[in-house]
């Protein structure tokens, strides 16, 4: 008896082998790439493509996107497919997902994990203020890989912080729109395989295999956690400020900003005098030299003496006085400190 | 969590400078990894779990055939980074308990787990109370990127894992010099990557073929220590996604003076014993393994080993065997005097093991080896007559575990393994003796009694769980997962399964069934 399941299972083993040998180059992906898991995860880029050329463009301007309320209750997945919004950026046309930001929600971490499987979609994160007006761009490479483990599965995790208690523009913010670029979906992600994290939980030799590659997709599923401001407000400023930094790009500006009719009630005046990107928005006349060094001098005391909150004041009362270097001050001093 | 929640307390509660604070906090977070297995189960028949492996073989096949608590905590952290240079400080404390109640304790004391005159499933389960074992397996310092410009080359030292090979499904690490130790690793040098080592190991007395009594005595020290040197040259690119890696490592015991000499102590009584030389041995073992990646959706694996002496003692673990192993068996001749068993002369092993994917739903791992062992016929020193000239022991092993995903996070396991551990020419000594037979109860069996192994015979056990798993992923790698499963074995009369005491000895069958959850991270 058992020498006869000795040949079963000699056979069995064979016939499997066998059959594997038979598919197609698919079949040489593992499973952490080519699983049904995550089922809206895209099983090949190239579908993806497809459903992103069938999409048809939704709208002309940001303000016409449908604006789903953010849900800060629960962590929730978010799928990217046939269903969803299409855009035209800049950057080429993109499956989107748009939030607006709940009024009470005063300081948040946004916590997005781009789940990776055969595919992956790499996200790019805008944020827009209440006229719809681009105020800062998370990039995709902000999005980093991280590998699964502990109930999580492989990723690329970015964070977004908010804070609306530091008033002026990050007061103002209250859209989000979730989408990718044409370069990102020429890329990759090299993943790490799950056989190699069990070799460096168990102290075992590197396996010595390749790791799986994700393919970026224009499809696919992300998930949202919205948690507690994990930051201090001065780094939640430094991000913002580099964020800021050509953050317009993204969205072609011309055609967008004269056919779209903005929902609020802004005057188009002000979203013409607050198109430069750099700039802090808020000022409205420029400050005299000698007060804006002043600040400057000011600022740059309280950060070497440690009194960030006392530094972190002074910034906002110069930009509301109209500084345009009280920021970048205040960022590098705590950069040289 | 927990760090999430302290790192913003701490954010919060230093108002100002809270940048440095934040970033000072995550600075002093340790890399956590770790692994555990814990469960419940329980025997068809009535009693605790009873795990399935044949007499003979080293390893089983190990889905719901576990049956104790182990655990490791990894914390390591890099403390110093410069230029492409770092130290990497790396420590792993194991542990590990029979499941048997809620307070398990480490005896300390070696009266439990660490006794010597029991050992194994027995040791843990003697007192149901003090039933675990606590053991510090790793605590090292990597120098990484040692060699400038080679990210990979590291210079270590200290208790370590080193570069240990395993099959999963079987628990079977069949190249794994652990221990304390000192070496270079990774070391690019000409098409592939030198590694070099020293690692320790220690034996007891017993088996260098003295007894345990060593342990009163002063005079000569008991333990003898052993020594591998490991040279391996890994990472030859050979095809595509295809390397090799090629490995020849040298055992030794280094003996004191004394354990290489013939000396003398006084006993209690006042009467001069003379101590006899220890029994040691050398070895060599040579392994080649090619590792083939993009292997249908996993990888193959194919190793051939070869050692000699005392390399070629232990069958999991090359590390314990510098020296006399086997010569811990004790039998009686013919005569009615103690015989030894001779140290083993050579061992070769073919091993193919990987995992394959096969569509996107079913994932596999799949194992097969056979392995072959004989005995030398020297006559050992200390006078003692041996036994069991030329005998050998030959181990086929088969398995396959496939695993079809219902879902992203459930799916059903099925593995079924096969060993058949053959015997001959008195490799496990004398059994039973005629006489003892016949002391029997009328209508017991006697073959439930005597051993497969020592009556020369093939022990052989097949083994076939069904397993419902919820997984942190669709990958066989993924976890942690938690398990319900059923196991049912069978066997053949006289290779009683290594859990003593469940089944009854006369019984060639049996089945479990319980709850485990695996983890590593």
């Amino acid at each position: 008896m058992p020498r006869s399941l000795t040949v079963v299972l000699v056979l069995s083993l064979a016939t499997l082998a066998g059959c594997a040998g038979m598919g197609k180059n698919s079949w040489f992906a593992p499973m952490e790439s080519r699983s049904p898991m995550y089922t809206a995860v895209s099983p090949s880029a190239a579908a993806s493509q497809d459903i992103l050329n069938a999409a048809a463009v939704c709208c002309d301007a940001l303000s016409d996107l449908r604006f789903a309320p953010l849900d800060t209750t629960t962590t929730r997945f978010y799928e990217i497919n046939a269903a969803s919004q299409a855009f035209v950026f800049s950057t080429g046309k993109s499956l989107l997902q748009a939030f607006s930001i709940p009024d009470d929600l005063e300081r948040a971490t946004l916590t997005i994990d781009a789940v990776a499987g055969a595919t992956v979609f790499v996200p790019t994160v805008l944020i827009l203020d209440r006229d719809f007006k681009v105020t800062r761009a998370i990039e995709s490479s902000s999005f980093k890989y991280t590998p699964a483990g502990f109930m999580e599965p492989q990723r690329l995790r970015g964070r977004v912080f908010l804070d609306r208690r530091q008033g002026s523009e990050l007061a103002n913010e209250k859209y989000l729109v979730i989408f990718t670029t044409d370069k990102d979906l020429r890329g990759s992600t090299r993943m790490i395989s799950e056989a190699r994290l069990y070799a460096r939980a168990r102290g075992l030799a590197d396996p010595g295999l390749p790791d799986p590659v994700a393919r970026h997709a224009a499809t696919g599923v992300f998930r949202m956690d919205v948690g507690e401001l994990e930051t201090a407000a001065p780094a939640v400023s430094r991000d913002y400020v580099k964020q800021q930094r050509g953050a317009t790009r993204y969205v072609a500006p011309a055609p967008a900003a004269t056919t779209a009719t903005p929902k609020a009630a802004t005057p188009p005046a002000t979203r013409k005098a607050t198109a430069k990107p750099t700039a802090p928005t808020k000022g409205p006349q420029p400050m005299l030299q000698e007060t804006q060094r002043m600040y400057d001098g000011m600022i740059e005391e309280s950060v070497s003496a440690g009194d960030m909150d006392r530094a972190w004041r002074l910034v906002q009362e110069a930009e509301r006085a109209g500084s345009t270097s009280a920021r970048t001050t205040f960022v590098t001093a705590v950069k040289n400190k | 969590m927990k760090l999430r929640v302290l790192t913003t307390a701490l954010a919060a509660s230093l108002a100002s400078g809270v940048v440095l604070a934040a970033d000072a906090a995550k600075n002093y977070i340790p890399d956590f990894h770790g692994y555990l297995r814990s469960g419940i189960g329980a025997t068809g028949g009535g009693g605790d779990q009873s795990c399935f492996q044949s007499n003979g073989a080293d390893t089983k096949y190990r889905l719901g055939n576990e049956c104790e608590t182990y655990m490791e905590i990894v914390l390591g952290k890099s403390l110093w980074e410069q230029n492409g240079q770092s130290f990497y400080v790396d420590t792993r404390l194991a542990y590990k308990s029979a499941q048997q109640n809620d307070w398990s304790e480490d005896p300390g004391d070696g009266s439990g787990s660490n006794s010597d005159a029991i050992s194994g499933d027995r040791a843990m389960t003697a007192h149901p109370y003090r039933d675990s074992v606590v053991s510090v397996r790793e605590a090292n310092a990597q120098f990484r990127g040692v060699i400038s410009g080679q990210e990979k080359s590291n210079l270590w030292a200290g208790k370590r894992f080193y570069q240990r090979h395993d099959i999963h499904m079987a628990d079977f690490y069949y190249w794994d010099l652990s221990g304390p130790g000192v070496g270079l690793e990774y070391w690019t040098l000409g098409p592939g990557d030198l590694s070099l080592a020293w690692v320790r190991n220690t034996d007891g007395p017993w088996v260098n073929g003295q007894g345990t009594e060593f342990y009163n005595d002063d005079i000569v020290r008991p333990n003898v220590i052993n020594n591998v040197l490991s040279t391996r040259y890994a990472n030859l690119t050979t095809n595509k996604d295809g390397s090799l890696e090629l490995g020849v490592e040298y055992g030794t015991a280094d003996l004191t003076n004394d354990q290489d000499s013939v000396t003398a102590r006084v006993l209690a009584s006042g009467e001069i014993e003379r101590l006899e030389p220890f029994e040691y041995n050398n070895g060599w073992l040579f392994t080649a393994e090619h590792t083939q990646g993009n292997w249908f959706g996993g990888f193959n694996k194919f190793i051939a080993q070869y050692a000699t002496g005392s390399m070629a003692a232990t069958g999991n673990n090359n590390t314990h065997s510098s020296s006399n192993a086997g010569a811990d068996f004790y039998g009686l001749d013919s005569a009615g005097d103690p015989t030894v068993l001779p140290a083993l002369d050579y061992m070769w092993r073919v091993i193919d093991h990987g995992t394959i994917a096969l569509g996107s739903r079913v994932e596999m791992m799949y194992a097969v080896w056979y392995e072959s062992k004989t005995r030398n016929s020297a006559t050992l020193n200390s006078g003692l007559a041996a036994t069991g000239s030329g005998g050998e022991k030959n181990w086929f092993s088969i398995g396959i575990r496939p695993q079809y995903n219902w879902t992203d996070t459930m799916n059903t396991a099925l593995e079924v393994g096969y060993d058949d551990v053959a015997f001959s020419n008195n490799y496990a000594g004398y059994g039973l003796s005629a006489a003892d037979l016949a002391d029997l109860p009328v209508g017991f069996d006697a073959n439930a009694l005597r051993s497969c192994a020592t009556r020369d015979d093939h022990c052989v056990l097949t083994k076939v769980t069904l397993a419902q798993q919820w997984q942190a992923g669709p990958s066989i790698w993924a976890r942690p997962v938690i398990r319900l499963f059923v196991t049912y074995a069978d066997w053949n009369q006289g290779n009683v399964p290594q859990t003593p005491g469940i089944i009854s000895a006369q019984d060639t069958s049996g089945v479990t069934f319980g709850a485990q959850v695996e983890a590593w991270w």
